[in-house]
């Protein structure tokens, strides 16, 4: 059966060996397809076939539903009448199995989706029509810490593979009736479960239909990742900054749902996306809501001034030292040309070997395993750190200018944001050793129109910024205390825009209340 | 064009950028010759223009046996022509752009000094933070050269900008930007700072030399090693007077005391010290710690007032008297009042008289009291300045005594 063809109704036979055979061949007889062929003894001898997926079905739970379908009893269906098949599969259906997904079709088509998603499939021969009923119960990862966004004071669960986990997260936290999933299965291979999650009455309407639109129009075989749904359907731009975000954890899809944007979720993906996203948002952790609020305004302005020095200190020392040598003061000046006094290279190849060697440091911590850690920390610092300047290679200056990006870079806690800045890097240190502080004036200017003219979700990138929305200005740059935060953030256009009603305390009377008389 | 050419010429591109030189000519670091101070001496046939370069390596001490700085010399018709030279004398790139101080000599004083002002405002990489020094009865170049205990770089040592405010009350610190001001304008004159080598002659320093036979012209001038190996510093740097110009020509000298009170009238901040003797036997020293100055001008009838108001402590007294008494303050007050006065009758005077050069900027105050007036007599300003009648008006307040009331010492 050619599974890349449209979808044709074919309807499954009454006789149970036509069926079993057909699945059988469409299966190709692959080793993990099960079919247990049963006969009902107190129901006149009727055949059935019990069929399932190993390693997608539930043992326990399959083996408790077998018991129950071969314990059909005789007294219930009318002995009178002769060999029913259509009673016994309703007595099976509505009687015997007590399953609380059930569902039945006579659709070859959907009984193979079904039996792909760790459904069991029952077939009672001289019925033209299959039961289906859940019994999941693949294999799945525990709930584990975040690994990406990691908080000190907020909860450390995080998503997992098995998107009815995650949902389940998600209700756990949001108990509101008014939630919604919409969903989708993208992949003509894969059918990867996709939902799309809104409140009803908050969300703006036109954010959740544009998600199903573009998710609708998705024709693709496979789909395994988060990131591959975002580069389908994210705003069609060149960039590299992000126009939608992923996150694993569901405290922040929470409170991205209550302020009114629209979460989906990918099946075997431990990370759900949140849009529309703005540039802003990329500098507010999570942590910035479960901190005190100037506390968390230091930390984003130390998150912002990361994000451009990253992008621009390289290019600035390059080119202080090729172009704008005035600049530098005299006795820094002297300290510098000392050590770069031994070194044979440009300052823009000394620049640049350093900022690839710490790339390479940084991807093979990523990837190391754990055991080799401490070996990989010796070589890299201690070694190469050491022995790089000995060597005359690259002067303390350029390290110093390296270790100031890199370090900042951890800053971001945003991965996406923190891989663009880092690639913006370069874009800016080549300006910066072309043509001086000059090139690099016009760069940032041509990177602020670039980021101006992006979009999210059809939403303007920067805002609040550009468009400049001053009511949204209490937890963007800066971050204000809860209490005067009264309404969701306008940027997301919510349908129903308050958020608190916090009536002011009356003030205590000073002294209080006497005890003593 | 297609995604593999595209590719190809990205990596073509950044292979040539960073393996060939860019369009705007940059200067590796390390390849810069960081020039600290330019003397500049007029002779018969054009300039001397000396540089004192910087040599990094033994200032952050990675060579012992080199001095921190060396000095070039090369002799052009023009400033331009001469510094040209000095470029191509090394191998560094010369840089002017941490240039501290320029010293000119007296005879490129008094001929102008317009010419190394029109260099330095036409080159892009002089800062304005600069200033200009003259040398008093000594070469430009000898003055760079002395080597100095306390700084490393010389040419920071004649940097006036980098002393402590408050010790500055004999100099004058204009900037680059600030003397082109003032030679382009009539309203007020320049002065600047002029420097002089004062050799520190002991019998012992001159038989000792003599015996080791280093009486040499460089021993002479304080421009070896063994200026500051010895413990009296042999030669040295003294800013004893300022250099008053008409325009930009030097025109005379103002001394110590003088530099005192023209930095009053030009009411400066700064910490002025005024002794004056009392009945002969006895002296009284006053710290000024607030001073007014103020010019009113009536051009019509000739005449400027500048009315000077000071307040301060006692800083040392021996005039027996009973200073917690009030009225006796008076009588202090009186008699620093009335020899300030008197110095600063005698110094405008001079000023007047001698230099002709309205290094005051009473025709700046002018052009603002007496806009209409001022237009008129514009024209002929520096024939009209020593005729004008300068009334002095001071008021002294003593506001303290100082940390003890009277002693019987």
């Amino acid at each position: 059966m050619d599974l890349n063809a449209p979808h044709q109704q074919v309807v499954i036979s009454e006789l149970l060996d036509v069926n079993v055979k057909k699945f059988k061949k469409d299966f190709g007889d692959a080793n993990d397809f099960l079919v247990r062929e049963v006969t009902l003894q107190d129901a006149h001898q009727t055949k059935a076939a019990i069929i399932g997926i190993d390693g997608l079905v539930n043992g326990t739970d399959a083996q408790d539903f077998i018991i129950g379908l071969l314990t059909v009893d005789l007294s219930i269906i009318d002995q009178r009448l002769p060999k029913n098949a259509e009673a016994i599969f309703d007595v099976i259906y509505h009687a015997r199995v007590s399953m609380f997904d059930a569902n039945k079709s006579n659709d070859v088509q959907t009984l193979y989706d079904n039996i792909l998603t760790g459904h069991v499939i029952v077939l009672i021969d001289g019925v033209a029509c299959g039961m289906i009923f859940d019994c999941k119960g693949w294999p799945s990862r525990g709930i584990g810490t975040p690994m990406t966004e990691k908080s000190l004071w907020g909860p450390k669960d995080s998503f997992v593979e098995t998107i009815r986990l995650n949902t389940a997260l998600l209700r756990r936290r949001l108990r509101d009736p008014r939630l919604r999933f919409d969903v989708h299965a993208v992949g003509r291979m894969t059918k990867t479960d996709v939902f799309v999650a809104h409140i009803a009455g908050l969300t703006n309407p036109e954010f959740v239909k544009l998600a199903n639109d573009r998710i609708k129009a998705i024709d693709i075989d496979t789909i395994t990742n988060a990131y591959e749904l975002i580069q389908l359907i994210e705003d069609k731009h060149h960039s590299l900054l992000p126009r939608l975000i992923e996150t694993e954890r569901p405290d922040r899809v929470m409170k991205a749902l209550s302020e009114g944007q629209v979460a989906i979720f990918v099946d075997g993906s431990p990370y759900a996306i949140i849009g529309p996203f703005y540039f802003t948002s990329a500098f507010s952790a999570i942590d910035d809501y479960y901190n005190q609020p100037l506390l968390a305004t230091v930390k984003r302005s130390m998150r912002y001034f990361a994000f451009f020095a990253i992008i621009l200190i390289p290019g600035l020392y390059i080119a202080l030292s090729t172009f704008h040598q005035e600049m530098i003061p005299t006795s820094l000046l002297i300290t510098i040309i000392n050590q770069r006094s031994a070194n044979p290279f440009s300052t823009f190849v000394e620049i640049f070997i350093v900022v690839i060697l710490f790339e390479i440091i940084r991807e093979a911590s990523l990837r190391k395993p754990d055991a080799i850690g401490d070996s990989m920390t010796i070589v890299g610092s201690l070694i190469m750190g050491t022995t790089i300047i000995e060597s005359g290679l690259v002067s303390y200056a350029a390290i110093i200018v390296g270790s100031i990006t890199t370090i900042s870079s951890f800053l971001l806690s945003n991965t996406r944001i923190n891989t663009a800045a880092r690639l913006y890097k370069i874009v800016f240190m080549v300006i910066g050793s072309t043509f001086g502080f000059y090139g690099i004036t016009l760069l940032f200017i041509i990177l602020m129109t670039h980021m101006v003219s992006l979009t999210s979700f059809n939403q303007a990138y920067l805002a609040p910024m550009a468009p400049f929305n001053l009511s949204d200005q209490k937890d963007q740059l800066i971050k204000l205390p809860v209490t005067w935060m009264k309404k969701r953030p306008k940027i997301f256009a919510p349908l129903d825009p308050i958020r608190s009603n916090l009536t002011p305390q009356p003030a205590e009377k000073k002294g209080g209340t006497s005890h003593v008389d | 064009m297609s995604i593999k050419k595209l590719i190809v010429a990205g990596w073509m591109t950044l292979c040539m950028i960073t393996f060939l030189t860019g369009c705007l000519e940059p200067v590796e670091i390390n390849k810069l010759g960081i020039v600290s101070g330019l003397a500049v001496d007029q002779t018969d046939d054009g300039y001397i223009v000396t540089a004192q370069i910087l040599n990094p390596a033994a200032i952050s001490g990675k060579t012992t046996n080199a001095l921190p700085v060396y000095s070039l010399k090369a002799e052009g018709t023009s400033i331009h022509e001469a510094y040209k030279k000095l470029d191509d004398m090394q191998s560094a790139a010369l840089s002017l752009s941490h240039l501290n101080v320029m010293v000119i000599n007296e005879a490129f004083a008094e001929a102008g000094f317009a010419p190394l002002l029109n260099f330095s405002l036409r080159r892009f990489d002089v800062r304005p933070d600069i200033s200009i020094v003259v040398a008093k009865d000594a070469a430009a170049s000898d003055i760079l050269n002395v080597i100095t205990a306390l700084d490393l770089i010389p040419a920071n040592q004649i940097n006036i900008s980098n002393r402590v405010p408050s010790r500055t009350e004999r100099l004058t610190s204009y900037n680059l930007y600030e003397t082109v001001d003032m030679v382009n304008t009539n309203t007020i004159n320049t002065v600047l700072n002029a420097v002089t080598l004062h050799r520190e002659q002991t019998q012992l320093d001159e038989d000792h030399q003599l015996e080791a036979g280093m009486g040499n012209q460089a021993t002479q001038n304080g421009s070896t090693l063994n200026n500051i190996l010895d413990i009296t510093v042999p030669v040295q740097l003294r800013f004893e007077h300022l250099a008053v110009f008409q325009g930009d020509k030097l025109v005379g000298f103002m001394n110590d005391a003088e530099a005192q009170l023209y930095n009053m009238v030009l009411g400066d901040f700064k910490r002025y010290d005024i002794v004056t003797k009392i009945e002969e036997d006895y002296y009284t020293s006053f710290g000024v710690t607030k001073i007014d100055s103020k010019i009113t001008t009536d051009l019509a009838q000739n005449e400027a007032t500048l009315q000077l108001s000071l307040s301060g402590l006692i800083f040392e007294n021996t005039y027996p008297i009973d200073l917690t008494n009030q009225e006796n303050l008076v009588v202090i007050s009186e008699h620093l009042k009335s020899s300030l006065a008197q110095d600063m009758t005698d110094f405008v005077n001079k000023v007047q008289t001698e230099l002709k050069s309205d290094i005051f900027g009473i025709g700046g105050k002018a052009y603002y009291q007496e806009h209409h007036v001022w237009k008129e007599k514009e024209g002929y300003w520096s024939e009209l300045f020593p005729e004008l009648t300068l009334n002095i008006e001071i008021e002294l307040e003593v506001n303290s005594v100082g940390e003890i009331g009277n002693v019987t010492l």
